[in-house]
């Protein structure tokens, strides 16, 4: 009996919960109507202040992706302010949940940045794979572009932001890896540096003669983005350097992730070739490195096995045949050569602006440990770890058909 | 009695040793042990390993008794305290798995849950399973499991390209002291399969079952090891800011934003995995309860229970970093206190006789 008029209860509970519940959910508003779905925020430093940009979606059926987006600015002393003053300006709170970048102004990175960006990681719902962009020009005006354009931009940003990573750069440039790079003990972190169309069009006409500069002017301007390759580096959190993309080019000899890169080889004078100039694309590219420290100097050994892929001949001398052999000594020496010569580079950059972008730091540690720390403890400041490195390079060149 | 078949009982293990481990064991983890976080794992699941190895000896020694009644007739009124001990441990742990849900529905599906519904959605489903029998928890573990395993499979393979395996090293950089420290807060989350204990007299054991379990529980070991280093390795040092490891993994990689796919994938089985686990708490709380109090009717003793766990669900409004601090505090003793205490009751109850007529 007791056990009867428990279970009775206990249905009439559920059914009453569930009819309360109905009642809740009929007369709550659509959700479209109270939140404001943000897919992409830009950041400038402004007068002392954050001016913080928000790309919103207004949903609505038909129409083309442009007319769902208004730009929404508000500036204030934090980027948590002026998005909560963004909410007043709207009427809906705006949820960061389908954000899928965030541009950053040169102002807004001459600080250290993480301070700042640390709110996005604290329950706001924005994915931890938003990606970082940064831009020379006003972050908000790239914005804008990026919500004019007939086409989903997002994805853009991301393909292109990809496309550098395969080819260029083998660094994340999400929010999370910004912040894993930020906390490990060489604080070097980059992304994408992206222009505007506009603005390179503008930068061309300004070089050329002025006749050509009115002709430009005259013509319709593209309203892109435009991503020529250069990244920013980002150092204890602040912008230190943009490597331009033949900056770029140099450390890719660093990095052994990248997928498939190109190499242009001039002035090839050998028995098949007179005074020719061959592109190769290295679809084999083997590097691995050695670290050790020898006398209180850290030398890094770099060995390099190559498959070299000829693209494009140009030459002096009469047509070369498709399948033969290009690589010999000297196509090893210019290879050798030039791969030196940009590791130079590249190291000197990286000693002059302290940028750890490959991590020797870890390496060093985790490979000679005892000499490292050793090293280490011998400098002083210990952000100058880079100064002392030697870099040794073994370059080893096959004919990849 | 009702009775669980070896590859029930097997498919229970394997979820009771997933719970909370592939959620949000390996930030706890990280944020006390740092780059050694990977070893406490290991420690800690190796601990398990013996533990599971213990109970499911006892089960298959005394396959047609019930744990009360042994202990019982072994220690007296103090089975009482083991029991009662199991059961704390239980609601805990219930909750725990609670706020976990109710964190992650936040982070993935809503934009704002109110607790009071969640709380009592989710204890309708594992009321449901509490009042039914043993078998059909066991079913749907089995069910669920391949399932999850491959959907799990898949979303660690999703971003392997930016784990970087050697980043956390060296390790014991500092010493063996973040290492202990990193098991002593994150045990909790490994104490779990003492409650198996509770599952004695109900499993009706083949002559393989405990090579069978051992087998299963160390690739569970390994799985469970080799994910954890693969979201530090990705991770890195950032692990710290990182909550639900396996659906934030899979969201790693800025360019698959479009390919929603995976990500609801991973969301969907943390969900399932996480519902299945509470799903199998709460039958263990059941009987418990049963077991020792001889309950005529479950529902007074089960709604009781349910009201402790929505006061205090409630009152801490499942908050994340109060579980946090509560995990590694007060509950982390404990549960080592509890593990202990398990592991010898197993040891004494596992000894072979010669005049045990019980034995399988």
């Amino acid at each position: 009996m007791t056990k009867q008029l428990i279970k009775k209860w206990a249905t009439i509970l559920i059914i009453g919960f569930l009819v309360l519940l109905a009642i809740e959910t009929i007369n709550m508003p659509g959700q479209n109507s109270v939140r404001a779905i943000c897919t992409g925020l830009s950041i400038d430093y402004e007068d002392l202040e954050y001016s913080v940009s928000a790309q919103i979606i207004i949903p609505e059926a038909g129409g083309e992706y442009s007319q769902k987006t208004v730009i929404v600015n508000n500036k204030a002393q934090s980027i948590e302010e002026a998005l909560h003053n963004m909410e007043f300006q709207i009427g809906k709170k705006i949820r960061l949940g389908h954000c899928g970048f965030i541009i950053l102004s040169k102002d807004f990175c001459e600080n250290n940045i993480t301070k700042e960006l640390d709110y996005f990681l604290r329950g706001n719902n924005l994915g931890n794979n938003t990606l970082l962009l940064y831009t020379d020009l006003k972050a908000q005006k790239v914005l804008e572009k990026t919500s004019n354009i007939n086409s989903n931009e997002v994805d853009n940003l991301q393909i292109t932001s990809k496309y550098n990573q395969q080819h260029l750069l083998s660094k994340s440039s999400s929010l999370m890896s910004f912040f894993n790079d930020y906390l490990s003990p060489h604080k070097t972190s980059c992304m994408p540096n992206i222009t505007l169309e506009e603005e390179a069009e503008k930068k061309n006409s300004s070089n050329s003669q002025s006749g050509a500069g009115e002709k430009n002017n005259s013509e319709p301007t593209k309203d892109s983005i435009k991503n020529d390759g250069s990244m920013a580096v980002f150092v204890n959190g602040k912008c230190s350097k943009v490597l331009s993309p033949s900056e770029c080019e140099n450390f890719q000899w660093f990095d052994p992730k990248l997928t498939e890169t190109r190499l242009k080889i001039e002035n090839i004078n050998n028995d098949k070739i007179k005074n020719g100039t061959i592109s190769f694309t290295l679809s084999h590219r083997c590097i691995n490195f050695e670290y050790k420290v020898l006398h209180n100097q850290p030398i890094i050994t770099i060995n390099y096995n190559l498959g070299l892929k000829p693209e494009s001949i140009t030459s002096e001398s009469h047509i070369v045949p498709t399948y033969s052999s290009f690589v010999d000594d000297v196509v090893t020496n210019l290879v050798s050569n030039k791969i030196n010569q940009a590791v130079s580079n590249a190291l000197s950059l990286m000693q002059q602006y302290e940028m750890d972008l490959f991590n020797f730091y870890h390496q060093f540690n985790l490979n000679c440990h005892s000499n490292w720390q050793e090293y280490l403890s011998n400098l002083l400041p210990i952000e100058h770890y880079l100064d002392k490195i030697k870099i040794i390079t073994n370059v080893y060149c096959s004919d990849e058909f | 009695m009702t009775e669980l078949t070896s590859k029930q009982y097997i498919c229970i293990v394997v979820f009771i040793f997933f719970t909370s481990k592939l959620v949000t064991m390996p930030s706890l983890v990280f944020s006390t042990a740092n780059n050694d976080a990977i070893i406490s794992v290991l420690i800690n699941t190796l601990i398990e390993l013996i533990t599971i190895s213990l109970c499911t000896l006892v089960i298959i020694r005394n396959p047609k008794t019930t744990l009360f009644d042994i202990l019982k007739r072994k220690i007296g009124i103090l089975a009482y305290l083991v029991i009662g001990l199991l059961i704390i441990f239980l609601l805990a742990r219930i909750l725990y798995c609670f706020q976990e849900l109710y964190s992650f529905f936040l982070e993935t599906l809503y934009d704002d849950l109110n607790p009071y519904i969640f709380i009592f959605s989710a204890l309708c489903v594992c009321l449901f399973f509490a009042f039914k029998k043993a078998t059909v928890i066991g079913r749907t573990c089995e069910i669920l499991l391949w399932f999850i395993l491959i959907g799990t499979v898949l979303s660690l393979l999703s971003n392997l390209e930016y784990a970087s395996f050697t980043q956390n090293m060296p390790y014991l950089e500092n010493g063996l002291s973040p290492t202990l420290s990193g098991c002593k807060d994150a045990m909790f989350l490994f104490g779990t399969p003492t409650c198996l204990l509770l599952l004695t007299g109900k499993v009706k054991p083949n002559h393989h079952l405990f090579k069978n379990t051992l087998v299963v529980t160390s690739i569970c070991v390994v799985f469970c090891v080799v994910a954890c280093f693969i979201f530090y390795a990705t991770f890195g040092n950032s692990m710290q800011y990182v909550l639900f490891s396996l659906s934030e993994y899979s969201q790693y990689d800025p360019y698959i934003l479009e390919l929603q796919r995976l990500i609801w994938m991973s969301a969907v089985i943390d969900i399932s995995k996480l519902f299945c686990s509470t799903c199998c708490l709460m039958y263990l709380l059941k009987a418990a309860l049963v077991d020792s109090f001889r309950f005529k009717s479950l529902v007074l003793p089960l709604l009781t229970m349910s009201a402790v766990i929505i006061i205090v669900g409630i009152l801490t409004r499942f908050d994340t970093i109060f579980w946090f601090d509560l995990t590694k505090s007060y509950l982390s003793y404990f549960t080592i206190a509890l593990i202990l205490i398990c592991q010898i009751i197993c040891l004494v109850l596992s000894i072979r006789r010669k005049d045990d007529k019980t034995i399988n």
